[in-house]
């Protein structure tokens, strides 16, 4: 694992570096290419300067044929020229345009010469008239001829530094294109050796995970055997101890002297207790294989305290201890559930609390809750028999704590474990000094409108069974001849024969206030309240129970 | 004297191709500071404006730099726009601007409309003069609109503007 996270941490690193590197690398492509665009965009002085040539010539040409004599050249037009010339000098006086060419002036300073001219011959030019003097108008020329021929060697390195100037461009464009490709060639390389370590890594992974899925393996084998182990060695010890009762028993009924009725009974007791721990380690294995598997049933709440009481009572009355019982008002009667199950996790919480903790006053109230029956167990906690235990010691054990794990702590984790199986939960209280009460609520379904007292009448013994079979699972009761014909409230008749209307009119003076629910297809609807088509699903049936009145009948 | 002087300049190519322009520097312009027309429009007569008709027109200001300038210079003149309406656009996509040294510059039309192009008489209220860029410099918003930063708008900022012919 540490190898892996070597290169985990090596693989971003790498990548963090080689994309700083491929950043810079971009950001100077980007520089140099914002250099030749900014190059690009200036004015050509290059046209600038020639142009000034192009006017000074234009200029020179008019004038010289005014001097001619050219009758279709005015003074007006060789001062045009005059003034175009003058702009072409002003042009090279300011900006940006001005600044880059006099950079090349300074020299030979051929703008400054040809403003000299300008100025110096502003007057004649400004006031020329016919008849024209010939000398002057010469030396003029030779003047502005002179500096013509400078204006031009001025134009020509300007347009050699133009040349240089986009060579420049070219150059940065150039740098810029291959900074790119370094660039692109380096991200190509750098995802070509990410994808490599990556494969590296996820094969790396894959083998790991393989390993881990191995081990994950031989860990649940050897749970599995560990626990058909303890299931194998509960039932080897069991059948022995309960055969060392059994003996033990049939010693306690011949005539024995007080001292060795006594030490039998302590005999029978270390018995029992040993046969209840190796009951406990079963449920414990089998919790957790997560083999146990809840029963679903219909049971009367009166009936788990019957249950409880009968259980615990003797066992707890021998340790001196009172139970009592109580079923508070406004519960159902009839609800769904594992009765058994239920049962032994109560047992389990009052019993740990008798026999280790030492309480000697227990109390269980069933009271209603919003998610279904509570189940409170108050009782008196003196701590005299565990000193320093505190009642919340019972929900904080958990399975995987084996280190320390008493045996005493065996049941109430049985306990915890089964309610959480039913989806129920656990909430401890001391609202009083010296007692806890821990309330086990448990979502039990109940059954609503109350139980109904079903007679069955079905030609076939497996329709018989299943019709059975429906009945206790919707929480009904089966009807049998000891409980009275008063008693039946509906009759399920397997219809279609050939003496249906016989056996309606039999059941219907049998049982004149019970609904007739016919199941199957039969030939007169109107005999029955219901009709229950097969095949018949518990949703079916429950939909025909709860159709009451009689004279229509309805098709489920 | 002269005769060789100007036979000397007149051998030189730059001027035998001057000299080839046709209609030269002899277009005549008369009073008229600048002449409209629209060649897309026949039937249309040319417009020949004086300095008194381009400012009665309405003056918009631009305050722009450029590469011809050292700083912000605010411009002043009416609108390109304005001008073309003298004669009507009536199709044309390229207005032809000839400036005093010949120097022609074609602009799209759709430009004077979609941005504020003037053609400037003053600079910093100063009358442009014929020995500047004067007396009218065709002025874009450079400074308004990044896509103008560009040569491009460089080689349109005509100067010694004579001629709008539309096409």
């Amino acid at each position: 694992m540490k190898i892996s996270i070597g290169i985990t941490r090596s693989l971003a690193a790498s990548a963090l570096v080689g994309l700083i590197a491929l950043g810079a690398v971009g950001f100077l492509a980007q520089y140099k290419d914002l250099e030749g665009l900014r190059e690009s965009s200036q004015e050509s002085i290059f046209w600038d300067a020639s142009q000034s040539e192009a006017e000074l010539a234009r200029f020179m040409a008019t004038l010289g044929r005014y001097a001619l004599g050219d009758d279709s050249v005015t003074s007006a037009e060789v001062n045009k020229r005059f003034d175009i010339l003058w702009s072409r000098v002003a042009l090279f006086e300011e900006g940006d345009v001005g600044r880059r060419i006099a950079r090349y002036d300074t020299e030979r300073q051929v703008i400054r010469e040809l403003r000299g001219l300008l100025d110096k011959h502003e007057e004649t030019i400004v006031n020329l008239s016919r008849p024209v003097d010939e000398a002057r108008t010469r030396r003029i020329l030779a003047e502005f001829s002179a500096a013509g021929a400078h204006l031009r060697a001025l134009s020509v390195e300007v347009l050699q530094s133009e040349e240089i100037r986009l060579a420049n461009v070219r150059e940065h464009v150039r740098t810029s294109a291959r900074l790119t490709s370094f660039a692109s060639m380096g991200a190509l390389v750098l995802a070509l050796v990410l994808i490599g370590l990556m494969l590296i890594e996820t094969r790396r992974y894959r083998r790991m995970a393989a390993e881990s899925a191995e081990l994950a393996e031989r860990a649940e084998a050897a749970s599995r055997a560990k626990s058909q182990f303890l299931t194998m060695m509960s039932h080897e010890l069991r059948t022995p101890m309960n055969g060392v009762l059994g003996l033990l028993a049939l010693v306690r009924q011949s005539s024995l002297t007080d001292r060795q009725l006594r030490l039998v009974e302590r005999a029978e007791r270390s018995g029992r207790q040993m046969s209840t721990l190796l009951g406990d380690i079963l449920d414990f294995s089998d919790l957790q294989s997560e083999s146990l598997v809840l029963d679903r049933d219909m049971f009367e709440l009166a009936s788990l305290t019957r249950a409880v009481e009968e259980t615990f009572g003797p066992t707890l009355q021998r340790e001196g201890a009172s139970l009592r019982v109580e079923l508070s008002e406004g519960l159902p009667r009839w609800v769904v559930g594992d009765l058994a199950r239920l049962r032994q996790a109560l047992g389990h919480f009052i019993t740990y609390l008798v026999e280790n903790v030492g309480s000697k006053d227990v109390r269980l109230v069933i009271r209603p809750g919003a998610g279904g029956p509570v189940f409170e167990i108050d009782a008196a906690v003196q701590y005299s028999e565990l000193p320093g235990w505190q009642p919340e010691s019972m929900l904080d054990r958990e399975a995987s704590e084996y280190d320390d794990f008493a045996s005493d702590a065996l049941g109430p984790l049985i306990g915890r474990n089964l309610i959480a199986m039913m989806g129920g939960s656990l909430e401890l209280r001391r609202a009083t000094e010296g007692r806890a009460t821990l309330s086990v609520s448990v979502p039990l379904q109940v059954i609503e409108g109350g139980v109904e007292c079903v007679r069955l009448e079905a030609g076939s013994v497996t329709v018989q069974a299943v019709l059975g079979a429906l009945v206790r699972r919707l929480g009904h009761e089966l009807w049998n001849e000891s409980l009275g014909a008063q008693r039946v409230s509906v009759v399920l008749l397997e219809a279609g024969g050939e003496d249906e209307a016989a056996q309606a009119a039999a059941m219907r003076a049998d049982h004149p206030g019970a609904r007739l629910i016919a199941i199957g297809a039969p030939s007169a609807v109107s005999l029955f309240e219901a009709v229950c088509s097969q095949p018949v699903t518990s949703e079916s049936l429950e939909n025909a129970l709860r159709v009451r009145r009689r004279g229509e009948s309805e098709i489920v | 004297m002269i005769r060789e002087s100007v036979l000397r300049l007149g051998g030189s190519l730059l001027l035998a191709a001057l000299l080839a322009l046709p209609g030269g520097e002899a277009a005549a312009t008369g009073d008229a500071m600048l002449v409209v027309r629209n060649e897309a429009a026949p039937d249309t007569p040319e417009v020949r404006m004086t300095e008194e008709d381009l400012l009665a027109l309405p003056q918009v200001t631009v305050r722009t730099n450029t590469e011809f300038t050292d700083s912000v210079v605010e411009y002043e003149g009416p609108l390109a726009r304005d001008v073309v309406e003298l004669v009507g656009a009536n199709g044309a996509t390229t207005a032809h601007l000839v400036a005093l040294n010949d120097y022609s510059v074609d602009v799209p039309v759709e430009e004077f409309f979609e941005y504020d192009v003037i053609l400037a008489l003053y600079a910093d209220g100063k009358r442009l003069s014929r020995r500047g860029k004067g007396p009218i410099w065709l002025m874009y918003p450079l400074d308004d609109h990044s896509e103008l930063q560009d040569p491009l708008y460089n080689v349109r900022l005509i100067w010694q503007l004579t001629t709008m012919e539309l096409r």
